[in-house]
């Protein structure tokens, strides 16, 4: 079961906010967050038992060497804590999703195959927002003893929060299978609020407003743009090791912005869901498809993986490069090279990798981390910090967007194809002749392909629209590009909830058929 | 809000109702004969096989015209059911004929295969992976959740049958429906192809082995052996084709299926022959072979709506009698007689010429 399954939508969430508002009403913080796990739980079952008894498994394992880190006055059995966690949860993640690669080691390859059959889904967002959590609890370990203990206004101090608020922020089924990956010091501080365990008529507004524009995205674009422009080429040059010429950059223009409506919709919806709860996740997606660079887009997609790697992977990596280099008094390029270079490749291919054992994902990461320190390395030259004062800023990020972009593009179908060889025959079937008939798609489809890179190019983002609302947390500013004329705000007026009602009635028709999001398998 | 109780409304009405019979719960589902559309019948095989029902039929479109009550009449049976869809291929034949087999009271399984069954690279017809998709729900999916559904399933909840109007003219309208003739693309299309043949057509086969095709692995032998184990008789059913259409398959692009190069008709007579073969050396004397496609009677293109799909009333039966009365059956001794009748059908045609048909009196 996902977000989009009109059991949950229309039947589970209904009940659960009833009953999680009674429970808050009732019992207070602690009735309101029993309800969440156990809800989350339930939710977490419907992926299979096996999935189930991982996860609240796991949750124990995190919890206690939670506790271990905030709460022991030895820095020793800190740190044997945490690293203990992390190899734990890392170690778990590597099981279930790389049997592929380990499936040759005697009894390692043995369990890691049993556990992959056993659980099909995704572990990659909860096992990275837990080992955050421990990360967390590892550098502010004073708050996060805090947050977890701090009773709510009004209500008394119990022994019952730290486990309560650990296993609903841990297993809080709106960004349990496919995040976005929230840090424990965002969430856990919400649940000492006065208002939480309360449905605000407002939140529900607000949360109500995400899903929708998360439905549309999901029902209307993505899954319409990979039925209709992505999926049978792809399939097409697995089968065949060819295409239509036309047909490749039709598939490889529109997976670009399939791939975003897919993700960011789901990201939208478990924000909204959360909402619903007065509980605000982090912003994933900042209208990534028009960045003017490859550090633009990496502030803009996947943020919450993106700030999670940098924050914990590369960080302490370019620290350590520097003392290096500080240390043997290097300069220069060596100096950046260890410094830089190396932790920026190091991240890009852990992203790569992050998404699963394809060597497609880690020359996606290692072109990435590539193109990264080439744009860094520009960026800082004096040449372009001279020039950038000489030209007009709508001119220097619509040159931005036509350099990036189409990499983008390109690079995003390297992501999407499930071999090398695919790639490579894709990308050979560019120079191939159309197929008259098969190459050229209706108008209609084509006025759809071209509304929805309307969408992503000139329209505001969900968060844009509801931003002074405050709808998600965000991790880095970005400066807004949406043309002044398309910025519409969002209000809790009579039209705008005449509009979510709309296009929840058109969503509604199409919910039969339930696609699977891409971002679940990774 | 309105939209959002409009979908907890539906939501409600499906999970009482359960019209598919996804869920432990939900009313027992009353089907009207089994004349559903195509989306709806793939959706209805789970509720099938926990019916009684002495007769089902299976098959591509080509066997979708056949109603629940012209079944019965020419067999005999109580409770005959049609659940053919569009192109089912053998990723998900299998589970669906593996689920009807176990249909209690299940006397005679009727079976279609055409070129749709060749198919070897694992991949459905979006109707077969719906099958699919329904074989394996789960109590919170919802195929179901669509509006007419939900009318239907009002109609469940009244105590009536899971129906609406306009669901049966789907299938009543592939009944004595105009003929190609009338059609002039067509008409068009299969002159061309006969007057001007691919060169193929004459071409050998390109040679598959038996054991390539994933249908006689994975969906032949199981559901005979799971037959064989519950009593049920199995029919195996090679469909009618007029014989202009093996050019057309030929000259024109043609889906659904796995083709080598070389002659359509001559790698699909292969297959056919690997059936019969894998049947003779498996041992299963429940299952037999029927090639109606070589009924001269039923290869008449008048007697099509299109180039492949029978339709004149009279002919359907015609077809069924030709099972019941086993006048086509082939075995392994038969083969190379079945495979030179459909040479000879293909050859008489190709003196075929639309133009000749137009003068003729329209049937």
């Amino acid at each position: 079961m996902s977000l989009v399954h009109p059991a949950l939508l229309f039947m589970c969430l209904p009940i659960f906010l009833i009953v999680f508002a009674a429970a808050g009403r009732l019992w207070g913080s602690r009735g309101a967050l029993t309800v969440l796990t156990a809800a989350s739980l339930l939710f977490g079952a419907t992926q299979g038992i096996a999935f189930l008894v991982v996860i609240v498994a796991s949750a124990l394992v995190n919890y206690a060497l939670l506790m271990v880190i905030v709460r022991s006055d030895r820095p020793a059995s800190v740190r044997l804590a945490l690293y203990t966690g992390i190899a734990a949860n890392i170690g778990l993640l590597a099981l279930a999703k790389y049997s592929v690669w380990l499936g040759w080691i005697p009894v390692i390859g043995t369990a890691s195959l049993s556990l992959a059959a056993l659980i099909p889904t995704t572990l990659s967002f909860l096992t990275f927002q837990r080992s955050v959590a421990l990360l967390d609890g590892f550098s502010a370990r004073g708050a996060v003893a805090t947050d977890l203990q701090k009773p709510r206004a009004g209500e008394a101090l119990s022994p019952a929060n730290p486990p309560l608020r650990f296993f609903a922020f841990a297993s809080m089924f709106p960004n349990l299978l496919i995040g976005p990956i929230a840090y424990l010091v965002e969430v856990v501080p919400q649940f000492a609020r006065s208002s939480f365990g309360r449905i605000r008529p407002i939140d529900l507004s607000i949360g109500l407003t995400l899903l929708a524009i998360g439905l549309v995205k999901k029902f209307y674009f993505a899954d319409i743009i990979g039925r209709d422009w992505v999926d049978p080429v792809f399939a097409d040059v697995a089968a065949h090791g060819a295409t239509g010429g036309l047909r490749a950059i039709e598939a490889m223009v529109a997976y670009y912005v399939q791939l975003y409506f897919d993700f960011s919709g789901y990201s939208d919806m478990a924000l909204g869901v959360a909402r619903m709860m007065g509980i605000t996740l982090p912003i994933n997606f900042d209208s990534p498809s028009r960045a003017t660079g490859i550090v633009d887009f990496y502030r803009r997609w996947h943020i919450t993986l993106t700030r999670v790697i940098a924050r914990f992977l590369f960080s302490p990596l370019s620290i350590a490069g520097t003392r290096y280099a500080a240390r043997k008094r290097w300069r220069g390029a060596r100096a950046q090279a260890v410094s830089l270079w190396l932790p920026l490749i190091v991240n890009f291919i852990v992203i790569g990798l992050w998404h699963g054992p394809r060597l497609t994902y880690v020359l996606f990461g290692t072109i990435h981390g590539l193109w990264y320190i080439l744009e860094t390395e520009v960026r800082g030259t004096k040449w372009w910090k001279k020039r950038r004062k000489t030209i007009a800023e709508p001119i220097r990020m619509l040159g931005g967007m036509a350099l990036t972009i189409p990499l983008l593009i390109l690079t995003f179908a390297l992501f999407r194809s499930a071999t090398l060889a695919d790639f490579g025959h894709l990308l050979g079937s560019l120079g191939n002749p159309a197929q008259p008939g098969v190459d050229l798609p209706s108008t209609w489809k084509f006025a759809q392909l071209g509304l929805a890179y309307a969408i992503v190019m000139f329209g505001p983002n969900a968060y844009e629209m509801l931003g002074r609302y405050r709808p998600g947390i965000r991790s880095y500013i970005n400066v807004s590009i949406t043309p002044r004329l398309f910025a519409f705000r969002w209000r809790p007026t009579l039209f705008w909830g005449l509009l979510v009602c709309a296009a929840i009635a058109a969503v509604i028709g199409k919910m039969s058929a339930v696609t699977p999001f891409a971002y679940q398998v990774f | 809000m309105l939209p959002v109780l409009y979908g907890m409304a539906l939501c409600a009405l499906l999970m009482i109702v359960d019209p598919y019979d996804l869920r432990p719960w939900g009313l027992s589902p009353i089907l009207v004969d089994a004349e559903y559309p195509p989306d709806k019948t793939v959706n209805l095989i789970r509720v099938v096989a926990r019916q009684p029902h002495d007769l089902v039929m299976f098959g591509g479109s080509t066997t979708m015209p056949f109603t629940a009550p012209r079944l019965n009449a020419v067999f005999g049976s109580k409770s005959a059911v049609n659940l053919s869809y569009m192109a089912p291929m053998p990723t998900d034949t299998a589970p669906v004929l593996l689920r009807l087999v176990e249909t209690p009271g299940l006397k005679r399984l009727i079976v279609a295969v055409d070129f749709s069954e060749m198919r070897r690279d694992g991949d459905t017809f979006y109707l077969g992976g719906s099958a699919v998709t329904s074989l394996r729900a789960h109590w919170y999916d919802m195929p179901d959740f669509t509006r007419p559904v939900a009318r239907a399933s009002l109609n469940r909840l009244w105590g009536r049958a899971f129906d609406i109007p306009g669901w049966r003219g789907e299938v009543t309208a592939l009944v004595d429906a105009p003929s190609v003739t009338t059609h002039t693309d067509y008409m068009a299309l299969l002159n061309d192809a006969v007057s001007h043949p691919d060169p193929a057509m004459d071409a050998q086969a390109s040679a598959i082995a038996c054991a390539a095709y994933p249908y006689l692995t994975q969906v032949l032998l199981p559901v005979g052996r799971a037959a064989l184990q519950r009593g049920v008789h199995i029919d195996i059913v090679f469909p009618p084709i007029p014989f202009q259409t093996y050019y057309n398959w030929q000259k024109n692009h043609l889906e659904f299926s796995s083709w080598e190069k070389g002659a359509h008709h001559r790698q699909l007579v292969g297959f056919y022959g690997c059936i019969v073969k894998t049947i003779a050396a498996a041992h299963l004397a429940n299952v037999t072979v029927h090639a109606t496609d070589t009924d001269r009677r039923l290869t008449d293109l008048a007697d099509y709506r299109d180039t492949v799909h029978l339709t004149k009333s009279a002919t359907l039966t015609a077809m069924l009698q030709d099972i019941r009365d086993r006048t086509t059956v082939v075995t392994p001794e038969s083969l190379d007689a079945f495979g030179r009748l459909i040479d000879e059908g293909i050859a008489d045609v190709r003196t075929w010429r639309w133009s000749d048909r137009r003068s003729s009196p329209p049937r």
